[in-house]
């Protein structure tokens, strides 16, 4: 009798574990498509005999398939890519300022600038001329401006992003922690558990493609992640991440411009500075950005318009205007001469008494006066293919500028590609280990299924007998 | 190798989506016409097309400036024409009227001719072009020859750029051609036969006859200059635009590109994508152990 209840108890085992692992492959199925989804399997395993029960099997627990080195390479390839990612489009932005349209550039300002002047010389005491070079001087003045202008905004937008991103970093890390306390919490292999532990691996992939960290995983169940050698979240507490500008010379309190500093503050504690380590993730693509191609791209535009300034300047002041007295500056800064780099190209303007008596305008030198002696007009339209500084041409220098960005694009844009492509490797390698093969499933659910039906059917046998033996008693 | 389902589409997507971008990238270009429209389609190309593109603007300006100033030389050489032929024909007075056989009534009719041709030399001298007058240097609002025929311009040289860096004069010297600067001064000589015609000083005239021959050749030798200045800034315009015509034809090819190879490529394109559907349909197609069980 006791032996035919101990079958009935193994029966009932079989039925449990196996819809078990039914459920388990169910799941599965229905987590194929599901981003982070890691595949489980139910672990079986044999009932110790002893008691009551006659043998039997036993679900020990959920697996949940999980590469340790897939993962890394995972989080290291997303850091790389977001990096690229956000340089790319940032350069991209930066082209379409310099670029904004056929016809629209600094060296068409410049074409017109010199093509005014070559009007002049053919007629130097031509008021409606020398309007006419007073406009395009103002156009070009103002093509540099408004250059330098977007440029600006430009970097203040990448600013921006990055304390969007720095946002995104902190919710996510807020996030990770509480999963952190639910994952410890939960029982171990569990399908809970495995839910708690997709959910938080998935946000720590977001975290590391917008900011590159290393990942510690406690026997506990909980994770740690640190950046540039500073924990970002430990035992329970998380270190807020800000972001704001410091001084890119901080030994010239005259220059302008400023950097991205990034630091991890601890609650109640002082910032960490973390910038110097931030080098993956799109915190670092907007810094690569803003900090060093922006720069460089401004700087060679500040010197473009100062060496061009400088030059026209000189040459202009050693003429003489239709008065025959020495004209004044050509260019000027704002309300002063014309500003040494940085800010040059922001700052410069055509100078307005130019503008205001057109006869100060010189066109003319002492040994070929005025009002036909042209040799000053020749001489400054002869700018156009001179050496500026030795650097280049002014449509030269420009073509530089533009081709130096275009390269930076070029470069950030295949960093990109690469990165997508070593990306979607790495998601490939974890694919293998965690993803979810239909195939499997369909096999382990007709292996489950068969067994539970067999089950059923040793539970069928064992009532037969038992009622059998009941009737003849 | 373990397949699951995402890997499965994981590489049908990405080839799809490689293949659809460049694509459009190839359609955009052929539908506009440019290959180059920002430096990162080709930092190198780009960069050359904006130096050429300065270079076009510097030459097509320069082809208007010598354009313009071979007008006025060309104006300037038909008032040299003109004061040459006055000359001429004031010689032929003075050679006419240096023989006593003419009369004073006759002499003095020759004296008023001398005076309208002096009048008319005046009005040559002070022919206005584009820029202003044309003889008067780089006082070109001024008349050059004042009311007493006396030459105020300063004959310093315009000049104009005919190459990178190449100036030459495009204007005529003046001061040559009607001054005493070039040997004789015309207004003054014709003023002198007025009044010797008038006066009926035989020697006198003779005696200006040599004069009238130095200045026709100084007014002669200033229309040769224009002559020669007109001839090299014709051949340079013809350069120039020699010139022109073959930047803009480079200028084409690295903006637009050669059709018939960016055709090449999108049929490529086209061909590589259609593979993509092709494969993608496959591998959607393939029956798994889902439709068997």
């Amino acid at each position: 009798m006791s032996t035919l209840l101990g079958i009935l108890s193994t029966a009932q085992s079989g039925l449990s574990a196996n819809a078990t692992g039914i459920s388990v492959s169910g799941e599965n199925i229905t987590g194929a498509n599901t981003p982070g989804f890691s595949r489980r399997t139910a672990l079986l395993e044999n009932r110790p005999l002893g008691g009551s029960q006659a043998g039997g099997v036993t679900v020990a627990g959920i697996q949940r398939a999980f590469d340790g080195f897939a993962e890394r390479a995972v989080l290291t390839e997303s850091g790389y890519l977001g990096a690229a990612d956000a340089r790319a489009g940032a350069m991209k932005r930066a082209e379409q300022v310099l670029v904004p349209g056929d016809g629209f550039g600094l060296d068409d300002r410049f074409g017109e600038f010199f093509a005014a002047w070559d009007q002049l010389a053919q007629k130097p005491d031509d008021l409606a001329l020398r309007r006419n070079v007073v406009a395009k001087g103002e156009d070009l003045a103002g093509a540099f401006n408004t250059t330098a202008t977007e440029l600006d905004r430009l970097r203040g937008d990448l600013l921006a992003d990055a304390e969007t991103v720095v946002e995104e970093i902190n919710v996510r890390l807020a996030k990770i922690n509480s999963l952190n306390e639910r994952v410890t919490g939960s029982p171990a292999n569990t399908s809970g558990r495995a839910e708690l532990q997709d959910e938080r691996d998935r946000l720590i992939r977001e975290v590391a493609e917008r900011l590159s960290v290393t990942v510690i995983r406690n026997d506990n169940g909980s994770v740690a992640l640190l950046s540039s050698g500073v924990a970002l979240l430990d035992g329970g507490v998380v270190r807020s991440l800000s972001v704001s500008t410091a001084a890119y010379d901080p030994l010239d309190p005259t220059d302008p411009r400023t950097v991205l500093k990034f630091e991890a503050t601890l609650p109640g504690g002082s910032p960490r500075d973390i910038t110097a380590g931030v080098e993956g993730g799109r915190l670092a693509g907007l810094r690569e950005a803003r900090d060093v191609d922006l720069i460089a791209l401004g700087e060679d535009i500040d010197q473009l318009a100062f060496d061009f300034a400088s030059t026209a300047n000189a040459l202009h002041t050693s003429g003489q205007d239709l008065d025959l007295n020495a004209p004044p500056d050509l260019f000027v800064g704002g309300l002063g001469p014309v500003p040494a780099p940085p800010g040059t190209a922001g700052n410069l303007a055509f100078n307005p008494a130019l503008r205001a008596n057109l006869r100060t305008l010189g066109a003319a030198t002492a040994a070929n006066p005025p009002p036909g002696g042209n040799s000053l007009a020749l001489q400054i339209s002869a700018l156009q293919s001179s050496s500026l500084a030795g650097l280049g041409t002014p449509a030269a220098r420009v073509a530089q500028i533009a081709a130096d960005t275009g390269n930076v694009v070029v470069g950030a844009e295949g960093e990109r590609r690469l990165r997508e492509n070593t990306m979607s490797h790495a998601a490939q390698l974890r694919e293998e280990a965690s993803g979810v093969s239909l195939d499997e499933e369909m096999i382990a659910l007709t292996r489950f299924q068969r067994a539970f039906q067999a089950s059923m059917k040793v539970l069928q046998t064992a009532d037969q007998l038992l009622q059998e033996l009941v009737q003849r008693l | 190798m373990r397949v699951t389902e995402n890997v499965r589409f994981l590489y049908s997507s990405r080839a799809l989506q490689d293949g659809a971008s460049r694509m459009l990238e190839l359609s955009t270009q052929i539908a506009s016409g440019q290959k180059i429209t920002k430096p990162s389609d080709s930092p190198a190309t780009y960069s050359a097309v904006v130096q050429r593109s300065d270079l076009l603007n510097r030459l097509a300006s320069r082809k208007t400036v010598l354009e313009r100033s071979a007008s006025d030389l060309r104006l300037a050489e038909g008032a040299l024409a003109s004061a040459g032929d006055l000359l001429v024909r004031a010689r032929e007075l003075a050679v006419q009227f240096a023989d006593p056989v003419n009369g004073q009534p006759e002499r003095d009719a020759a004296a008023k001719e001398v005076a309208a041709l002096r009048q008319q030399l005046v009005a040559l001298a002070n022919t206005k072009g584009q820029r202003g007058y044309v003889f008067a240097g780089t006082q070109t609002q001024t008349p050059p020859i004042d009311a007493t025929g006396a030459f105020v311009g300063d004959g310093l040289p315009l000049d104009v750029e005919y190459a990178d860096g190449q100036y030459t004069a495009s204007n005529v010297d003046g001061a040559q051609a009607f001054s005493a600067a070039g040997g004789v001064d015309p207004f003054a000589l014709l003023q002198q036969l007025e009044a010797d015609l008038s006066s009926g000083n035989l020697a006198a005239i003779r005696g200006a006859l040599p004069s009238l021959e130095a200045a026709h050749g100084q007014v002669t030798l200033a229309r040769t200059h224009a002559g020669g200045a007109i001839n090299r800034l014709d051949s340079s315009t013809e350069f120039t635009a020699k010139a022109v015509a073959h930047a803009q034809s480079l200028q084409v090819q690295d903006k637009q590109g050669d059709l018939t190879e960016l055709a090449t490529e999108m049929t490529l394109a086209q061909s590589a994508y259609e593979r993509s559907i092709a494969v993608t349909r496959q591998v959607l197609s393939v029956a798994s152990l889902v439709d068997r069980l």
